[in-house]
C-alpha cells in the first residue's frame, strides 16, 4: 500500500505497456486523422514502435522510473522513425535522464516529467502550443499536473501529505484530452499540416490525440492499479 | 503496377540487400558497427586519435553517402532508408563508433529529417562525452534564394566538403578548425541540378514525379522536389550555360577565380553526356576570366535511376586548394 501517494516504478511499467498497447491499438483513427493533414502514416508508425516498446518494457528493469523512460525513448526513436517518433523519442530520452536512479514518482514529479516532455518536444521541433500539434496536448498535461500539484501542496501545508500522484496523472490526462480536441478549431502552422491547411481545419491533430490517448490509459492503469492497493 | 526495369529482390529488402552486398564487396574498406546494420563505418582505421567525420542520409542516391566512408573523406554514415531518415539511434552508434577522442563532425545535407534526427544524435553524444559539430551542404542555388541561403538543399557539392574536411581532419587539426575549414568548403560551394525524368521507388512501383519525354525541370531536387524552371529539352550546350549562369550569379567569384567543378550525373546520364555538359561549362567559366583547377566527372549523388546532371562549382582559396588536392587524389567517390 503507497501511503505517501506516490506511483512506483513497477506500476508505472505496467501503465506504460497498457498505454503503448492503447495507441497502437488506435492505429486505423490516427492513421485516418493524419491522412486528413499530413502523410496518413502516424498510427502505423506508432503502431510499430509501441509494438517494439512492449517487447523492450517487458525485459526492463523495474525498479528504475528513468531506465522505462530512457528505454521507451531509445526504442521510439529507432523503431517509429518520423517526426512524431524521434521528438517523443527525445522527449522520454531527456526524461529518463532527469528520473534516473527514481524509484517511484510523486505528484511534483508528474507535473515535472510532463513538463521535461513539453520542453524537449517544442524545443527540438519548433512548435509552441496554439500551432496544432502534439506540443497542444503535452503542454495542457504539463499544466493541468504542475496546477494540481501545487494546488495539492497548498493544501497539504502543514500536513505535508501533498496530492496523491495518480489524482495528478489523472488531471494530466483529462488536460491532454481536452487540448487535444480544443486542436480541431486551431489553424496549423508547421509541419506538412501547414501547407493542407484547408485540409486539415475541423480535424483534430493526431499527434495531439496520440498522446492524449497514451496519458488517457497511462492514468486509466494506475488509478485501477491503485484500487488494488498498489 | 507496370513491371519495373529494375534489378531487385522483394521490395521491402531493397536497402538491407544493397548494404549487405556493399559490405561483402568491400570488406577491407566498411564495415557495419556491431549490432547496428545501418551504420557503416570505415574497416580500415587504424585507431589513431583525431577529429573524425560522420555523414548520413536516405538511401538511393549512391555514392552519397555512404560511398564516401573511405580514407581521405569520411569515417563513418548513417544508412536510411530510400529518401528517408536515418534514426537518432543510428547515428549516435557512429558517433560512438567513430570516436578517437578528439570530436566529431557532422557532415551532411540540409534536409529536415536529417537535422533533426542527427541533432538528437549529438545531443545524447554529448551526454556521452563525445563534442559533436555540425556543418550542412546547402549548394542547391535552385532551393532557396540567396537571402535564404541557409534553407538551401545539399546535393552534389557536399563531395567538395567531404574531401576538405577529410584531408583536414587526416592532417591531425582539432575539432574547431575541421569544422569552420568544413563550413568554408560548403560556403563556397554552388549546385544546380536539371532533371529529364522522375525515378521509381521500389516500393512504390511507379514514378514519384514525371517529367515528360522532351521536357526538362531546371533545380529539380534529388528527392524529386520542385524545380525554378520547366520546359523544352534544350541542347546540352544551352542547358550548361543557364545552368553555368545561375552558378556564377550566385557565387560571384572576383576576377581571375580558380574553381573546381563537378559534373555529376543523377543516375541514368551516362558519362559520355557529363563530358559534353562539362566542355560548355569549361569554355563558360574561361571566357568569364576564370581558371579550372581540378573537373571532377562522373556519378556523385544519384537519385536511382533519374535522368540528368548537376554542376557544381567550388571557389577556391590557398587553403581549401590544399586540401582538395592532398591525397588520396583519387577523383572518384565510387567504393572501390
Amino acid at each position: 500500500m503507497n501511503s505517501t501517494g506516490t506511483i512506483s516504478a513497477d506500476v508505472l511499467r505496467q501503465a506504460m505497456l497498457a498505454a503503448g498497447d492503447q495507441v497502437a491499438a488506435l492505429r486505423d483513427e490516427l492513421s485516418a486523422l493524419d491522412a486528413a493533414a499530413g502523410d496518413g502514416d502516424l498510427g502505423v508508425t506508432l503502431a510499430t514502435g509501441f509494438g517494439q516498446v512492449r517487447l523492450v518494457l517487458e525485459q526492463a528493469d523495474g525498479s528504475d522510473v528513468g531506465v522505462l523512460l530512457s528505454q521507451t525513448g531509445r526504442t521510439l526513436m529507432r523503431k517509429a522513425p518520423s517526426t512524431f517518433g524521434s521528438l517523443l523519442g527525445l522527449a522520454f530520452v531527456r526524461a529518463g535522464s532527469a528520473f534516473a536512479g527514481t524509484p517511484d514518482l510523486s505528484a511534483d514529479d508528474v507535473a515535472r516529467l510532463l513538463g521535461v516532455l513539453t520542453q524537449a518536444v517544442s524545443e527540438r521541433g519548433g512548435a509552441v502550443p496554439g500551432q496544432r500539434t502534439v506540443v497542444d496536448a503535452l503542454n495542457g498535461a504539463a499544466t493541468a499536473a504542475a496546477g494540481a500539484a501545487g494546488a495539492g501542496a497548498a493544501c497539504a501545508g502543514a500536513a505535508g501529505a501533498g496530492l496523491d500522484a495518480a489524482e495528478a496523472l489523472a488531471r494530466a490526462a483529462q488536460g491532454a484530452a481536452e487540448a487535444a480536441e480544443r486542436t480541431a478549431e486551431m489553424e496549423p502552422a508547421v509541419g506538412r499540416a501547414a501547407w493542407l491547411a484547408d485540409r486539415a481545419r475541423g480535424s483534430r491533430d493526431a499527434g495531439a490525440v496520440a498522446w492524449a490517448t497514451y496519458l488517457g490509459a497511462l492514468s486509466a492503469s494506475v488509478t485501477a492499479a491503485r484500487a488494488t492497493g498498489a | 503496377m507496370a513491371p519495373l526495369r529494375k534489378l531487385l529482390n522483394e521490395p521491402e529488402n531493397f536497402v538491407d540487400e544493397m548494404l549487405e552486398g556493399l559490405l561483402l564487396a568491400h570488406p577491407r574498406l566498411v564495415r557495419a558497427v556491431s549490432g547496428e546494420p545501418r551504420a557503416i563505418v570505415r574497416a580500415d582505421d587504424d585507431g589513431r586519435p583525431r577529429v573524425t567525420i560522420a555523414t548520413g542520409g536516405g538511401s538511393g542516391h549512391l555514392p552519397l553517402f555512404v560511398g564516401y566512408v573511405r580514407p581521405g573523406f569520411v569515417d563513418g554514415c548513417a544508412v536510411g532508408n530510400l529518401f528517408a531518415s536515418p534514426s537518432a539511434e543510428e547515428m549516435l552508434a557512429v558517433t560512438q563508433s567513430i570516436n578517437r577522442g578528439r570530436g566529431v563532425l557532422y557532415l551532411y545535407g540540409n534536409y529536415g529529417g536529417d537535422r533533426l534526427n542527427f541533432d538528437i544524435a549529438a545531443e545524447l553524444a554529448l551526454g556521452e562525452g563525445i563534442e559533436v559539430t555540425t556543418v550542412l551542404g546547402a549548394d542547391d542555388v535552385a532551393s532557396a534564394t540567396p537571402e535564404h541561403a541557409s534553407r538551401r538543399r545539399g546535393i552534389a557539392g557536399i563531395f567538395f566538403g567531404y574531401k576538405i574536411a577529410g584531408a583536414c581532419a587526416a592532417s591531425g587539426a582539432d575539432l574547431a578548425t575541421v569544422t569552420r575549414v568544413a563550413q568554408h568548403a560548403v560556403d563556397s560551394t554552388r549546385s544546380i541540378g536539371v532533371a529529364l525524368s522522375g525515378c521509381t521507388l521500389p516500393t512504390v512501383g511507379h514514378p514519384n514525379f514525371e517529367v515528360p519525354a522532351g521536357e526538362m525541370e531546371i533545380g529539380m531536387g534529388i528527392h524529386g522536389e520542385p524545380g525554378v524552371e520547366r520546359g523544352p529539352l534544350r541542347s546540352a550546350d544551352e542547358v550548361a550555360g543557364n545552368m553555368l549562369r545561375r552558378l556564377l550569379d550566385d557565387l560571384d567569384p572576383p576576377p581571375g577565380s580558380s574553381l573546381a567543378v563537378l559534373v555529376n550525373s543523377l543516375g541514368a546520364t551516362p558519362a559520355e553526356e557529363l563530358y559534353i555538359l562539362y566542355r560548355r561549362v569549361h569554355r563558360g567559366l574561361a571566357d568569364a576570366g576564370h581558371s579550372v583547377h581540378r573537373a571532377f566527372v562522373g556519378e556523385h549523388a544519384t537519385s536511382l535511376e533519374m535522368a540528368g546532371a548537376s554542376v557544381s562549382l567550388l571557389l577556391l582559396d590557398d587553403e581549401l586548394t590544399g586540401y582538395l588536392d592532398a591525397e588520396p587524389r583519387g577523383a572518384t567517390a565510387t567504393v572501390a
